[in-house]
Parts: structure tokens; sequence; C-alpha cells
């Protein structure tokens, strides 16, 4: 027997062959409602067999590129959430100084008070003094000892001008002084920075009835601020024991800590600079 | 010249960042003057030399830059230069840990130095306890940048800690 199947061993593989490919032939018009023939049985397990590890192999394939192109949309989508980040990020900026611009306009248009807009562009490198540089100097109506302000309240006067630029002593710095008055009960006071965020409230009378929060403005007095611009807001007065004046300190109206945009009030004749 | 340049270059950068940079983010009386850091250097290194003019040189344009009466800091980082410069080879290279405390104490010596030099240059004298209340917060802070300072500096410069030598 054996040699008998040795010996026509090409014609039985043809035969087989044969055999298998006509199986799936048959066996799948079976599938599409064909009726299937008995040779389609035939080749149904091998084809079964087979199907399943193509399938197998398939989805592995699919799987494998599906996932690279994953990989490559998701590196495309991140690239663009960093790009749209960077936009936001610019775009709250722009709504920031929009809001900022908007607050120096409205202020503005309160006051009479002819007024330079400048942008702060430095600040003191020393522990020891408070200044900061603005953008605008004598060439556009700026003059030493110019009132600067924000919405906020007093920011502090110019001592220092060039043709395009400016130092402002700011009403932290200890060479700072100003003379104010207590809104509410019109005590006269003197401000004076002490490096610090808050100020020194000068000569109030121990008598005086000031109180946290009363606001403290400007009393025109000594030729440099005009009359009723804020100063800021008591934050502490006491009355010590053995001492005439009571201990006062104010919180300034302006935030000092982030300024950006301020207004100098120039000298009379200056308002218009060619 | 290296040390030199690098030096100098440092100078000019914290310049830059004292009063451009760090004003966005650490408040007043918190930020730090960081060539006070370098004068400290100086003191503790002798590089570069001519550590008193470099020093005096620094504390000027600092009042350059911060529109304060020329001569005010450049003399109290004179000061601060001499106060430091026994210091040097004592114990820096060697137990470099006690840099902290050095530079905390370096701070509040600017203090000190300040408020008295106020009494005679300005015309409204830092009063002495605004003058510590910042020299105290520079102290904290100097205890922390100091160090980081000096590690760059000796990148830059190229100096490294003298061995100690036998006999």
């Amino acid at each position: 027997m054996l040699s008998f199947l040795l010996r026509h061993r090409a014609a039985i593989a043809g035969i087989g062959f044969a055999g298998l490919a006509l199986g799936f032939l048959v066996s799948h018009r079976g599938v599409d409602g064909g009726v299937p023939g008995p040779l389609g049985l035939v080749g149904t397990p091998v084809q079964a067999v087979a199907r399943g590890m193509a399938d197998s192999i398939g989805s592995v394939v699919d799987r494998y590129v599906f996932l690279l192109e994953a990989g490559e949309e998701a590196a495309r989508l991140r690239r663009e959430v960093a790009d749209l980040r960077r936009e936001l990020l610019a775009v709250e900026e722009v709504v920031q100084e929009n809001e900022r611009l908007r607050k120096l306009a409205g202020f503005r248009e309160t006051t009479d008070l002819p007024l330079v807009p400048a942008r702060v562009v430095g600040r003191s490198a020393s522990a020891w003094f408070r200044t900061v540089v603005l953008d605008k100097g004598s060439d556009d109506g700026v003059g030493p000892d110019a009132p600067v302000l924000t919405p906020g309240g007093v920011v502090g006067r110019v001592y220092e001008v060039s043709p395009d630029a400016s130092r402002v002593l700011l009403l932290t710095d200890p060479n700072f002084a100003v003379d104010a008055i207590v809104q509410r009960t019109r005590a006269q006071v003197v401000i004076e920075g002490r490096l610090d965020d808050r100020c020194r409230v000068l000569y109030l009378a121990r008598g005086e009835d000031v109180r946290p929060g009363d606001r403290v403005v400007t009393s025109g007095m000594g030729g440099v601020f005009p009359k009723g611009l804020l100063v800021g807001a008591v934050a502490r007065a006491e009355a010590v024991p053995g001492e005439v004046f009571q201990r006062a300190e104010l919180a300034p109206g302006a935030d000092l800590s982030r300024l950006e945009e301020v207004f100098v009030v120039p000298a009379p004749g200056e308002e218009n600079p060619p | 010249m290296r040390p030199f340049l690098a030096w100098a270059a440092a100078l000019l950068g914290v310049i830059l960042l004292q009063s451009s940079v760090l004003p966005l983010f650490v408040p007043d009386p918190w930020r730090p003057d960081l060539t006070r850091a370098l004068v400290l250097w100086l003191a503790l290194t002798g590089v570069p030399r001519r550590g008193p003019f470099l020093a005096l040189g620094s504390g000027a344009v600092v009042d350059w830059v911060s529109g304060a009466p020329i001569g005010f800091t450049a003399f109290t980082r004179l000061v601060l230069y001499g106060l430091c410069r026994p210091f040097r080879g004592v114990f820096f290279d060697h137990h470099p840990l006690l840099l902290v405390p050095f530079a905390a104490a370096g701070a509040l010596a600017d203090a000190g130095l300040s408020a008295a030099v106020s009494l005679w240059v300005l015309e409204r004298p830092l009063v002495s306890g605004a003058a510590w209340a910042v020299g105290w917060r520079q102290g904290v802070v100097d205890a922390l940048w100091v160090p980081v300072v000096f590690i760059a500096l000796e990148l830059a410069t190229g100096r490294r800690t003298p061995r100690l030598v036998p006999g």
C-alpha cells in the first residue's frame, strides 16, 4: 500500500489540492444561499481553520495599522492642542489688557484733569528705593513733580525726566510724602512710604475719630497733587499711651505691585505737547 | 579674562532680571537684590581680582538703574565687601553649607548699612523698623538664592576649590 502511494504521490497530491479548491468554492456558494454541494462539506473544517487563522492574522494587522494611525493622529492632536493653548493664552492676555485699558479709559472720562497715558517699562533694582520707569518723557508733556495715578489711586510723582522716559517715585518709597485728608472726618495728615505694601499716616491727632476703611485723599496743599485724588484707605489706627499722635497705617488704593499702565498729570501748559 | 567677563555678564544679567522680570512674580519686600550675591562671591573667593572696585562698580550700576543717589548702594556694597573679605578661605570652600547663614547675615548687614547711610544721605532716612522688616525677608530669600548663584559663578568663572596643602 505504501509503495503504491509513494509511486503515485504526484497524482494523489494533485487530486487532493483540486478537491480542496473545489470544496472551498462550493462551500462559499453554499454560504451565499446556493445549495451547498456535498463536496463543500469536505473542505469546511479546513476552511474554518484557515479562515480562523486568516481572521486572526488580519485582525492583528488591522490593529497594528490602526495603532500606527492612532499614534500619528494623537501626535497631530497634541500639536494642535499645544497651538490652541498658546493662542488661548494670547487671547486671554489681550482680554485682560482690554479690560485694563477699558478701566483706564473710563477713569479718564470721570476726571477733568488732563492725563497722559504711560506704560511702566522698568522697576528699581534696589531693595531700598521704590521707583518705576515710564515710557513717556518731556516730549510728551511729562515734567518733574508730575503726579502719577491709576484708576485705583495715587501712584507717586515724577522725579527724573528725559525726553522719552521718566522715573517715578512710588507712594511706598520712604522719600515720598504727600499731604492728605481723611475724607470722612477731614483730619489733616501726611502720608509717607515705608518700603512695604503699606504707608505711614503721620500727624493724626489723638482725638481724631479715624477708623479702618476711611478713605484718604490728597488735600491739594503743597502744589504737587491736585485736591481730591484717592491715596488709599486707613488700614489701622491706634492711640498709644504717652504719644501725641495716633499710630496709623494706610493701604494704598493703587495696586503698586502690578503697575502696567498709568496716567501722568502734565504740568499746566504742557497738556498738548508738540 | 574669563572670570572677569563671566562676573560682568552675571552682573548685567541680574540687573536685568531684578528690574524687569522678577517684579512680575515677586512682590517688593521679598524680591532679592541679586547683585549682593555677586559681591559676596567677590569677597569670599577673590575671583575675579580687584574685588573692591568691582563691588563699588556694581553698587554704582544699581544706583544708576534704580534712580538712587549715585554712591548710596556703591558705598554699602564696598562696606559689605570689607565685612565679608576676612572670611575668605576660612570656611566657605570646605564647609559650603555655612554659606546659607552667611548669605542671610549679608542681607541683614546690608539692611543695617543702608539704614545707617540713609541718615546722612537721604532727606528722609530709612526708618530702622522698615529697613529690618525688608532685611529679614531679603535674608530668607538670599539664604535660598545665594548658593545657586555661587554654583553658577563657579561654573562660569572656572574657579575650583583650592586643595589643602599638608604641612
